[in-house]
């Protein structure tokens, strides 16, 4: 039995079970008892790597949320997190705005993307596993939750387990080494508690040549506890600097021999340089009181302050040749006749370096640009710079040992500027701030001003350019919920009530809309509310059923609001709250040798936003589809499943399967980014398209052995299928129809793009030993973790988009073909920890 | 004391952080592209002499010609084209990218491998690219070359110095200087294309503008409407123009790569010599279509048989034949703009003539004073103009255009009609039949 529950430490199966809010500091002979510590290691090891395809992969693709493998409380995600997230895997098929965590009760998901900007305390896994989960619409204590899942981070010093630890962690993946150290004090007499760790990574090449990666971070937390008050502040961040990868087409694969091939570097003077990078350090800092008014009510505050930047790099060129080697001008495929295409073949094949780009050939062109060495090549940071100020307060009212009720009220203000600058000139000693799209606007004109401001600005190393742009965003938010226990029922409601209000500014007056661009632009107002409620029936301490429903309305994301912010402050013009529709019942077996869990949920969500911006073939222009009345619906059912078989095997299992459609057809417009009209409007023929970016059918298979108390070993597979590309809006719409050529049906170019289904190995095992005993009871440990990814060397897509470029007039798909991110084979973590 | 630790920890953490970031490391610039050390073992002149008229040609050995750019895409004038020149020719080199003149700045020295590379005509020019396009296979076409045979072709081997414009006359200017560097002296733009855009930035159209030699002659500056000086106005006064020559069919051409190249400072030129009142080649008007151009007048008396325009060796011309029409008379009327002769003196005509499969149908060349223009020539009174029309090519096409010679047009006087009159048949026992084919090319009338 107790072995099983060491097992367990690690999946935590029992999905009501609170965690305490004080960890019990357990001294038993053998550590392995205390499952924080399983956890723990657990914890680092699974959690860096997951969230590592979002650090690092084009801006392309949305971001996918990793699911809640924290060790989390439900045991579906506890098996599948680390198996599932190398397709991107999002529970339920919701997208990102549906995931939510926080830190001391202060929501992180940000207002202009609605994503979580995991980065920002990346690296600190030692002390960041202190959370809470609530999946689904289960009901949760502190926030209302949301319809994917939801996380509650606390980073209290008091709150973590007292341990001096050293970690180092050995990798093949895009970093290679980590170190580690970690100090939590135990409280001392007078209430003071501290916390530090500090975290650095780093690594240089591997499976991908031209990778590279920094990452420093740190972590301070100090509380005081005083009567029936916690006073707490934690101070933390992360400073990371890594490349990204870009996603490939099959020719380009084929043509390099590898799927590893990557278009983003080159050799400058014989040495790797790599021109697609991004920089992340968003310190924040908070200031949390915990006061117990009342044997009954207890109320919790917090202040947040941050401010970072965060920036990625790009080449940018002028008047000059696209220096990207995977420009498609470039490849064979783009030549209609045989022989120049088995020119341009041979050519690249006997010339590899041609697939790369040609940094000493970019210094070259801007030193002999013109006399004063105007630059035509740069090396712009696209920089996002934001400031945040957040305030919540919660009262915890638990009237009687059957109701608990809790009130909320949050204000977020945040302020995100966005703009261009200048990283590397290359060689060239100035530029000048035009926009060379605009050029063929209206010759001699001003349109080719970015800032009318200050015309024909010369700028350097530092300046910003292009764009300049400022979103003034805040959300205040009151909340209420209870939870009533009964001895065979739970009824759990809440409520919640939103305000939002954004606002853009411009810095730059743009010369194509030079009287949008400039200042305040009219702010708006969104008022939103969500609901929520619940019901378990408690068969016996074992069976558990359940079924909850929410109806839930957001406002659309400012991202989807403004059609092109960095040059105007033009809107779409069919503004619309989005609002979803949930309801999810389930079963819950909890018994000592089997545990199952089943959740079968249905989820309607209408009148969501998008705008997608891309570079038109058709109009020689960078072009904005404004989306609206996007509908979704999504129907499922989640298994899961852990079985002990004897000793220390367990067989686990868990499925997911869904379907995830789009509903309707939603309405487009598309407008280019200098011309002030717009030029196309429609529908999107998707009705019935599958929601994309996600495997839609998701087994996992394991096997586990632990033995004595200091040794596990696991073995899983996981069958991954059903999913498709994120898709192309140009190849599912009535014009693109209709100027196929007569020999094509239409239904060959709006059929979705599906992904071969993949089947992946896992395995990890960990070992402890005690190294030195002291006389007190405390000891020595070292721990070594190992996790190996993809057993089967496999170089699997792990997502992808069809290109937002089209072949209009000749309706060949082929013509651009799809992008994939490939995963580059087995990948091993090791991770040695000291402990005391 | 607790307090301290942390304190020290915390801060030589953060201390630890800044030295690590420091560590991140600027990237040195390249050494400097010092350009490579191949050697040309051609020259451009020995393509001109070893290309055969009409055909594409694919460079098999590894000739390496060497020469200095020209001109180039710089201000969208030209496109996708660079022109390279070395001491005994030049020519235009078709590229197929955006930008080039990044990589090749005027007055670089490139070598070039022609290893895998097509010359051709373009316009009677002649021209290297990348391959054919023979997918109409009566129009085979030059293609650029590929961006990414680039590197595999052009090798820069550093600046040098721009070769000097030559100098030269109307009279001088002829097929050896296709696609050099000239310098026209003593030119301006004639009175009607002054103070005009260079090129049609509004409609992105390529636009010509007459300039005339003080001494006489016209050459034809051509500026695209992506041109960055497009929008720019002609300049009224006279001087020099320096510019890429090249002809197109029969027409003398001049690009220019961008405004400096005009130095027009002088006044306006004293007018001396004969002045063009009228010129007409063909070459704008689609091939393959029935001929009409405004002001002309295109009568089929009977036989309903119409001169068409059409093309050979990339030279438009005015045809006329009775082949194919069964009629037993076929008289054809091709009628030019009405002229004024008051105003200007000793006038001359001048054209060409080509005949295939002669067989004795007739081609005159007449000129009316009453002919009212109302589409009956047959009512008027037409006078035969004395003018050597091409004859005797029985078998297929003649070889060469036959020149009318000067025909002096100094005797009439007021508004006068000229003409050219087709007169065939086409049936009965094949021996009786006259169908032969006439084209008619570059009509010209000048004055003193």
């Amino acid at each position: 039995m107790r072995i099983l529950f060491f097992f367990f430490g690690l999946i935590q199966a029992a999905a009501f079970a609170q965690l305490p809010t004080k960890p019990i500091l357990l001294k038993s002979k053998n550590q392995w008892v205390d499952s924080n510590l399983d956890k723990d290691g657990w914890k680092y090891f699974q959690d860096q790597y997951t969230n590592e395809s979002t650090l690092t992969e084009g801006d392309e693709e949305v971001p996918f949320i990793p699911s809640l493998l924290q060790s989390g409380k439900d045991l579906f995600s506890a098996l599948t997190g680390f198996s599932f997230s190398i397709r991107r895997f999002r529970m339920k098929g919701l997208s990102n705005r549906y995931f939510s965590q926080s830190i001391h009760e202060i929501s992180m998901n940000q207002l202009s993307d609605g994503n979580i900007p995991w980065a920002n305390w990346g690296g600190l896994n030692e002390v960041t596993s202190n959370n809470q989960y609530a999946t689904g619409l289960k009901d949760n204590e502190f926030q209302f939750g949301a319809l994917g899942n939801a996380v509650f981070m606390q980073l209290n010093a008091s709150k973590l387990f007292p341990q001096t630890t050293v970690t180092l962690n050995l990798s093949n993946r895009n970093y290679h080494q980590r170190i580690a150290f970690t100090k939590v004090w135990s409280e001392s007499k007078n209430g003071w508690s501290f916390a530090s760790s500090i975290a650095y990574k780093q690594g240089v090449g591997g499976q991908l040549k031209a990778n590279e990666f920094k990452g420093f971070s740190y972590f301070l937390s100090i509380d005081k506890r005083l009567r029936n008050h916690l006073f707490s502040l934690v101070l933390l961040g992360n400073s990371q600097m890594n490349t990204r990868t870009a996603a490939i087409t099959e020719e380009l694969a084929g043509l390099a021999a590898s799927k590893q091939y990557q278009p983003g570097w080159g050799l400058q003077a014989n040495k790797i340089r790599n021109a697609n990078w991004q920089f992340n350090h968003q310190p924040m800092i908070l200031f949390s009181h915990e006061y117990n008014l009342h044997e009954k009510i207890k109320q919790i505050s917090t202040l947040l302050l941050s401010s970072g930047e965060k920036y990625t790099t790009a080449l940018d060129w002028y008047n000059a040749a696209d220096p990207r080697p995977d420009y498609y001008r470039y490849l064979p495929s783009f030549f209609t006749d045989s022989l120049l295409a088995q020119d341009v073949l041979s050519q690249i094949q006997l010339n590899p370096s041609q697939l790369q780009i040609n940094w000493d050939h970019l210094y070259w062109i801007n030193q002999n640009s013109s006399s004063d060495k105007r630059a035509r090549y740069l090396l712009e940071d696209r920089v996002e710079r934001n400031k945040k100020i957040a305030l919540n307060t919660r009262y915890r009212i638990q009237l009687n040992n059957r109701l608990l009720i809790s009130f909320q009220g949050q204000y977020r203000k945040e302020v995100y500027t966005y703009f261009k600058r200048i990283n590397d000139l290359l060689g060239a000693k100035y530029s000048i701030n035009w926009n060379q799209f605009a050029e063929d606007n209206l010759p001699n004109s001003t349109a080719i001003q970015n800032d009318l401001n200050h015309p024909n600005q010369i700028i350097r190393v530092g300046d910003s350019f292009g764009y300049h742009y400022a979103m003034h965003l805040s959300q205040w938010l009151i909340m209420s919920q209870a939870v009533y226990t009964m001895p065979k029922f739970d009824l759990n409601a809440a409520i919640e009530y939103t305000s939002t209000y954004y606002q853009r500014e411009g810095k730059y007056r743009n010369g194509v809309f030079p009287q949008n661009s400039f200042g305040l632009s009219e702010p708006n107002y969104f008022n939103n509310g969500q609901i929520k409620m619940g019901i378990t029936y408690k068969l016996n301490g074992r069976n558990y059923y359940y079924f909850r429903t929410a109806f839930s309305s957001k406002p659309p994301l400012v991202n989807d609001l403004y059609i092109s912010p960095r040059i105007n402050s033009l809107k779409q013009l069919d503004i619309s709250n989005e609002w979803a529709f949930m309801v999810e019942a389930g079963y819950i077996l909890n018994a000592p040798k089997l545990k199952i869990t089943a959740n079968a949920y249905w989820i309607r969500i209408n009148n969501a936003m998008d705008v997608m911006s891309f570079y038109h073939d058709g109009y020689r222009n960078l072009v904005n589809y404004n989306i609206s009345n996007i509908g979704t619906q999504m129907m499922g059912l989640e298994w899961s499943m852990a079985y002990t078989l004897f000793g220390g095997v367990t067989f686990n299992a868990a499925m997911s399967v869904g379907k995830y459609v789009y509903h309707n057809r939603p309405n487009y417009s598309v407008m280019a980014d200098n011309e002030p009209y717009i030029s196309e409007k429609g529908v999107l023929y998707i009705d019935q398209f599958p929601i994309t970016g996600l495997p839609h059918l998701a087994i996992y298979n394991g096997l586990a052995y632990r033995s004595n108390s200091n040794l596990f070993l696991n073995l899983s597979s996981s069958y991954m299928g059903n999913q498709w590309l994120s898709f192309n809006p140009i190849r599912r719409t009535y014009d693109a129809a209709q100027n196929l050529p007569i020999h094509l049906d239409a239904e060959q170019i709006a059929r979705p793009s599906s992904l071969p289904n993949a089947f992946i190995l896992d395995f990890s095992a960990g070992y402890s030993c005690r190294i030195k005993k002291f006389k007190d009871g405390s000891a020595y440990y070292l721990q070594f973790f190992l996790g190996v990814n993809n057993l089967l060397n496999q170089s699997i897509i792990t997502g992808g988009y069809e290109q937002l470029r089209f072949d209009i007039p000749g309706g060949d798909i082929n013509k651009f073909p799809n992008k994939y991110y490939y995963s580059p084979g087995t990948l091993y973590s090791l991770s040695i920890k000291t402990k005391l | 004391m607790k307090w301290v630790v942390i304190t020290k920890i915390f801060f030589l953490s953060i201390l630890l952080g800044i030295l690590l970031n420091a560590c991140i490391k600027k990237y040195d610039a390249p050494p400097i592209y010092s350009g490579t050390n191949l050697k040309a073992n051609s020259s451009i002149k020995s393509l001109y002499d070893s290309h055969i008229i009409g055909n594409n040609e694919k460079f098999v050995d590894n000739e390496i010609i060497t020469g200095i750019v020209t001109a180039n895409d710089a201000n969208d004038n030209f496109y996708k084209t660079i022109v390279l020149q070395d001491s005994t020719a030049a020519i235009s080199i078709r590229m197929d990218g955006f930008g080039l003149s990044a990589n090749y700045p005027v007055g670089m020295r490139l070598m070039v491998k022609l290893n895998g590379m097509w010359m051709g005509e373009y316009g009677g020019m002649l021209q290297l690219g990348g391959g054919v396009d023979r997918s109409d296979p009566l129009f085979t076409e030059l293609v650029p070359v590929p961006a990414a045979l680039f590197s595999k072709h052009f090798l820069s081997a550093g600046m040098d110095i721009l070769p000097t414009p030559l100098e030269v006359s109307y009279n001088q200017l002829q097929d050896s200087l296709h696609s050099r560097l000239v310098k026209l002296n003593n030119i301006e733009f004639a009175v009607n294309d002054t103070a005009k855009s260079f090129g049609d930035a509004i409609n992105k159209l390529t636009t010509s503008h007459s300039l005339k030699y003080c001494g006489g002659g016209t050459v034809y500056l051509r500026t695209s409407g992506f041109a960055s000086f497009a929008s720019a106005k002609t300049p009224r006064g006279s001087g020099s123009i320096t510019g890429i020559y090249s002809e197109f069919g029969s027409q003398r051409q001049l690009m220019i790569r961008d405004t400096s190249d005009v130095e027009f400072t002088q006044s306006r030129c004293v007018y001396n010599g004969p002045s063009v009142l009228f010129y007409e080649d063909f070459e704008q008007y689609a091939a393959n279509q029935l001929l009409a151009i405004s002001q002309w007048t295109n009568i089929a008396e009977s036989g309903k048989q119409f001169y068409q325009i059409q093309s050979f060796q990339n030279n438009r011309v005015a045809s006329i034949t009775a082949l194919g029409t069964n009629e037993t008379a076929v008289v054809s009327w091709l009628i030019l703009p009405a002229l004024q002769l008051n105003n200007s003196t000793g006038e001359q005509l001048s054209f060409l003539t080509r005949d295939a499969f002669d067989n004795g149908a007739g081609l005159q060349i007449l000129l009316s004073n009453n002919y009212d223009g109302k589409g009956e020539p047959w009512k008027a009174k037409w006078s035969s103009l004395n003018a050597t029309i091409a004859k005797g090519a029985i078998g297929g096409i003649s070889s060469v255009f036959t020149k009318s010679g000067n025909i002096n047009l100094s005797n009439y006087a007021g508004l006068v009609h000229i003409a050219f009159k087709y007169t065939g048949s086409d049936s009965g026992p094949l021996a009786s039949r006259k169908n032969t084919n006439y084209w008619v090319d570059d009509v010209k009338i000048t004055a003193q």
